[in-house]
């Protein structure tokens, strides 16, 4: 880290200061009953000013601080979708939080904070920078899972969380030193000058990579660390998981991939051997779990797990441009499981008890396009076209073969196959009962959340029928 | 206008779509059933339009339309037809047109769902039979999953989950290797061909080596043979069928379970050929075991829905022998059948349906005595129950004496097994309508039931001279696909191994 003074580059820095600056603003809002707009308002206003000042950065290629904060297209394409997730969070919890009115500046701080951790995980080539932002977020998150902190569950959740997340940041960490001992840096740059003739730096150096992946398998619920998430998601607020579920794993995805894109240059074998279990017992694990929930977090946890492994099958192609098929296939995830967690926002709201998927009876008949939005959702996780998962799968795929991994695809059918039940189950409780009144009331005012919901689901559709220009978005996005 | 310029297919595909979106305006029942009635009969006329431009002596694909979908990929927006797909899309949009007319006021529940669901289903299906692209043929193979999976699960009868689940999982399961099979040749066509890319007309002119072409055979094989359903992979059917209402079992024997041997034709022939030589004699008894042994099954039902399914799979397993007897009887046969197998076994179903209506039951064992309460449906139904059994005149019987045909041109014992359906589909169709129609009335009811009205007659006149006039005209049908017939052998008859095998002297032009 050896950078000088003169190096601060505030403008590579900006987005970051204007998330800061509106979460202090936040922490000074006093909570009462009526500043739950505000609240959500003032959030939204951080948010959607970043997500107007990112894209400016495209093609730009500037680096700030000696060259630790770099804002390359891979990175703002992965903060893009970071902070379309979170606005969907804002979204929700403005709806979801009706009754609690304590601490609401800090909820939305809080929430800030953790995007600002994720930018700087995603915005950097060095580990140590990595592991700054990674803490950042983790705090953030600790504090958000246990929000609730009078339930029982709520607690069990966030003690979970955080024991297991202390001890993979700790990992995470161990990578880091071992990394630095073989190499002499903690930038990912070190794997070009590595000397591979030395006995004793080679070991390290593979122990170093493999603690650094379990730390980040761990953020990304990838198997076999997956095991707090259908705990956490489940006693953790709604609005909370479906963000746990989405925005966590895009940070996580996109330093593995940078990760991933140094080594295999030096040496694919390792890494990818580990990726490749990582992504076979992800998609197996996750896809059988799944089919015995009867809840709906828990199922949609699980499903999540299985869709990292999916997406981690395009990192077995980084030599052939794999970044692009997880650019894509993240863009739509973002779309399509936070649109899933909408749905389970919704129910929540009515429910005090944990959300079944029986619950979601009758809904079709009472309000056919909040049902129908789910089922959008439902078909696109299971990859069905016309929606954008199935283009995203499609694509995944084609990866995946053209790096001679066939029959890690050859898996991932098998266990898609086994997903269509549990999907599809949603879909027939949704559509096959008529007579018994579901849990939402008959009439529910057409808002800002329902209309936020269909315009997720059409745009799914729409990237499944016309998914070129994102395409070819995300292929520029990693040609270095 | 010229009408050869007008973007024919794109309009053939869409306009149910396009229909669908119109029924949205408004609840009413009224008004959703006269749209969706609207728009079938209007897709109908469409669909009947190539009939006029197609040329019967070209034998590159027609009315081709080609735009560019998603470039990077190679995947376009390319449709056409020949002699194959041409009588299938009057086929897909004349039974959608009946299916609307039987569910006439008889929907209870999410009326307009349902109608929107029969729109969709054509279209996807109008889709599968026209794209010239994998990639987009594999789109429109899958969406035509949803609207039919909805149909059973919301419609259908007491046991609907289980069997809307298993038609669901079976076919995807066999659609997503095939899925495998089409990302692969997109490679295939990037190392022997003109780059990576989804387009039919490219990929029939590459040269697979043999074994890469077994295997993708097989992904692809076994995708149509579980739709069409082949034996092994039948177990589906029956609960499907039983399940749904009955306008959906008419189109899933009318028109889905030929999407399985029109890709067969389509795609494994022209570019699978020394894969389809080499697995001719597994596909061939694996189709006569269908035939016979689906006659069995049929003929040991007595619930009425469950015998037609079973015939199916008898009558289907014998267009499979037919088409894979490589010569041209046999494939031209195979194709006339399709479409007298869509029309008798979709005919069969409606008149289940209306006899279900009438009786509340499809046991056959609490029927009896039907033909002098029901005079008009006794006649429409014998009608049916002859041309399904293919008697000369009708249109069954020119279909099966060209399979047969074709089956003893390729091994005379093949064809004498295959012949076994003329008597085995004798024996279970008329005892079963003598155990329908005639004997004593068995239920113990004497409610009066209604006779034929005047909407179920329109529906089953025009089938009824269909049934005729392919029957008595076959040449008219036979015409049109002799190009395209001719052209599907030559792809094989490359092959020297079809030589040796069929003999020189009797391979048939």
């Amino acid at each position: 880290m050896d950078f000088t003074i003169p190096d601060v580059n505030f403008i590579s820095f900006a987005p970051e200061v204007i998330l800061l600056l509106f979460a202090a603003i936040l922490l000074f809002v006093q909570s009462s009953p009526g500043r739950r707009g505000v609240c959500a308002l003032l959030a939204f206003l951080a948010l959607f000013s970043n997500i107007l000042l990112v894209p400016f950065y495209w093609g730009r290629g500037i680096e700030g601080f000696g060259g630790l904060v770099i804002r390359d297209n891979f990175s703002i394409m992965c903060q893009t979708m970071i902070i379309v997730a979170v606005l969907l969070v804002v979204v929700y919890s403005y709806q979801y939080l009706v009754f609690e009115e304590k601490n609401l500046g800090e909820y939305y701080a809080l929430v800030l904070t953790s995007v600002v951790g994720m930018n700087i995980m995603i915005a950097s080539k060095d580990l140590m920078v990595i592991f700054l932002g990674m803490e950042i977020l983790s705090m953030s998150l600790y504090v958000l899972v246990a929000f609730f902190k009078t339930v029982r569950e709520g607690m069990e959740a966030s003690i979970k969380y955080f024991l297991l997340g202390a001890f993979a940041s700790a990992l995470f960490l161990l990578g880091i030193s071992f990394f630095y001992g073989a190499s002499g840096k903690t930038g990912l740059d070190a794997f070009v000058m590595f000397d591979t003739t030395s006995k004793l730096a080679v070991p390290f150096f593979f122990v170093g990579i493999s603690l650094i992946l379990v730390g980040l398998g761990f953020k990304i619920a990838s198997v076999p660390f997956h095991m707090w998430a259908p705990d956490a998601y489940e006693g953790a607020p709604t609005s909370v998981a479906a963000f746990l579920s989405v925005a966590p794993k895009i940070a996580g995805l996109a330093v593995i991939f940078r990760v991933g894109i140094e080594m295999v240059k030096w040496s694919p074998e390792v890494m990818l051997t580990i990726i490749a279990f990582m992504a076979v017992t992800s998609m197996i694990v996750g896809n059988f779990a799944a089919l015995r929930q009867s809840g709906l977090v828990r199922m949609l946890a699980y499903s999540g797990i299985a869709q990292v492994g999916y997406m981690m099958i395009s990192l077995l192609a980084i030599p052939q441009g794999g970044g692009s098929a997880l650019l894509f296939y993240l863009s739509i995830y973002v779309l399509m499981n936070m649109g899933a967690f909408g749905i389970a926002v919704l129910l929540t709201k009515e429910k005090d008890k944990r959300v079944q998927i029986d619950d979601l009876k009758g809904l079709a008949a009472q309000h056919p396009i909040i049902a129908f939005t789910m089922a959008v959702f439902m078909l696109s996780l299971a990859g069905i076209p016309p929606t954008g998962g199935f283009f995203a799968k499609f694509y995944i795929f084609k990866h995946g073969i053209e790096a001679g991994y066939l029959w890690v695809v050859i898996i991932a059918i098998i266990t898609t196959v086994a997903s269509l039940y549990y999907y599809f189950r949603v879909i027939v409780v949704m559509y096959m009962s008529e007579e018994e009144a579901g849990i939402l009331p008959k009439h529910i005012e057409i808002n800002l959340f329902n209309f936020v919901l269909l315009a997720v689901a059409l745009l799914i559709i729409v990237l499944g029928v016309v998914p070129g220009s994102l395409l070819e978005l995300a292929q520029s996005a990693v040609s270095f | 206008m010229d009408i050869q310029s007008m973007p024919i297919l794109t309009i053939i595909v869409f306009l149910p779509f396009v229909g669908s979106i119109v029924v949205l305006f408004n609840r009413e029942r009224v008004w959703v059933q006269t749209v969706s009635l609207v728009t079938a009969l209007l897709s109908f006329i469409t669909t009947l339009v190539p009939f006029w431009i197609f040329k019967n002596d070209v034998s590159a694909f027609q009315l081709e339309e080609s735009v560019p979908w998603i470039m990077s990929l190679g995947i376009s927006y390319h449709l056409g037809i020949d002699g194959l797909s041409l009588f299938l899309l009057p086929l897909t949009s004349f039974l959608t047109v009946a299916c609307i007319l039987i569910s006439w006021n008889h929907i209870k529940i999410k009326e307009q769902l349902y109608f929107i669901m029969f729109l969709w289903l054509e279209a996807g299906v109008l889709g599968v039979f026209v794209a010239l692209d994998v990639f987009l043929f594999y789109i429109f193979w899958e969406v035509m999953l949803i609207p039919m999976f909805l149909i059973i699960l919301i419609w259908g009868s007491a046991n609907r989950r289980y069997a809307a689940i298993k038609f669901l999982i079976y076919t995807m399961a066999g659609s997503v290797f095939m899925l495998i099979a089409i990302i692969v040749m997109a490679f295939l066509n990037q190392k022997l061909g003109s780059g990576f890319g989804f387009d039919l007309l490219d990929w029939i002119k590459l040269d697979i080596p043999f074994n890469l072409q077994a295997w993708l055979f097989v992904a692809f094989f076994v995708a149509f043979a579980i739709k069409v359903p082949m034996f092994p992979f039948h177990t589906w059917l029956p609960d499907a069928h039983v399940e749904a209402p009955t306008a959906g079992s008419v189109i899933l024997a009318g028109i889905l379970l030929k999407m399985g041997i029109y890709g067969m034709l389509r795609f494994c022939y022209p570019l699978f050929p020394d894969a389809v030589v080499y697995f001719t004699p597994t596909v061939i008894a694996l189709g006569l075991v269908g035939v016979i042994y689906g006659a069995f099954l049929a003929f040991a039902q007595t619930d009425l829905k469950k015998l037609v399914a079973y015939s199916s799979i008898s009558h289907m397993g014998l267009i499979v022998v037919g088409i894979f007897a490589l010569n041209a009887t046999g494939i031209k046969g195979g194709i006339i059948q399709m479409v007298n197998h869509g029309l008798s076994t979709g005919a069969l179903f409606i008149l289940v349906g209306a006899l279900y209506e009438r009786k509340h039951t499809r046991d056959m064992d609490k029927m009896g005595g039907l033909a002098t309460r029901v005079p008009v449906l006794a006649t429409f139904f014998l009608i049916i129950v002859l041309s399904s059994i293919g008697l000369p005149g009708m249109n069954g019987f020119v279909g099966e004496v060209l399979l047969l045909l074709g089956a003893f041109k390729f091994k005379w014992w093949v064809g004498a097994l295959g012949a076994t359906t003329l008597i085995l589909g004798a024996v279970y169709m008329l005892w079963m309508y003598q155990r329908v129609m005639f004997e004593k009335e068995r239920s113990g009811s004497d409610l009066v039931i209604n006779d034929f009205c005047l909407r179920e007659k329109i529906v089953m006149v025009p089938i009824v001279l269909l049934i005729f006039f392919i029957g008595l005209f076959p040449a008219f049908f036979l015409d049109k696909m002799d190009t395209s017939t001719d052209k599907l052998l030559s792809y094989i008859n490359k092959n020297p191994a079809v030589v040796a095998m069929v003999g020189t002297d009797k391979r048939i032009k």
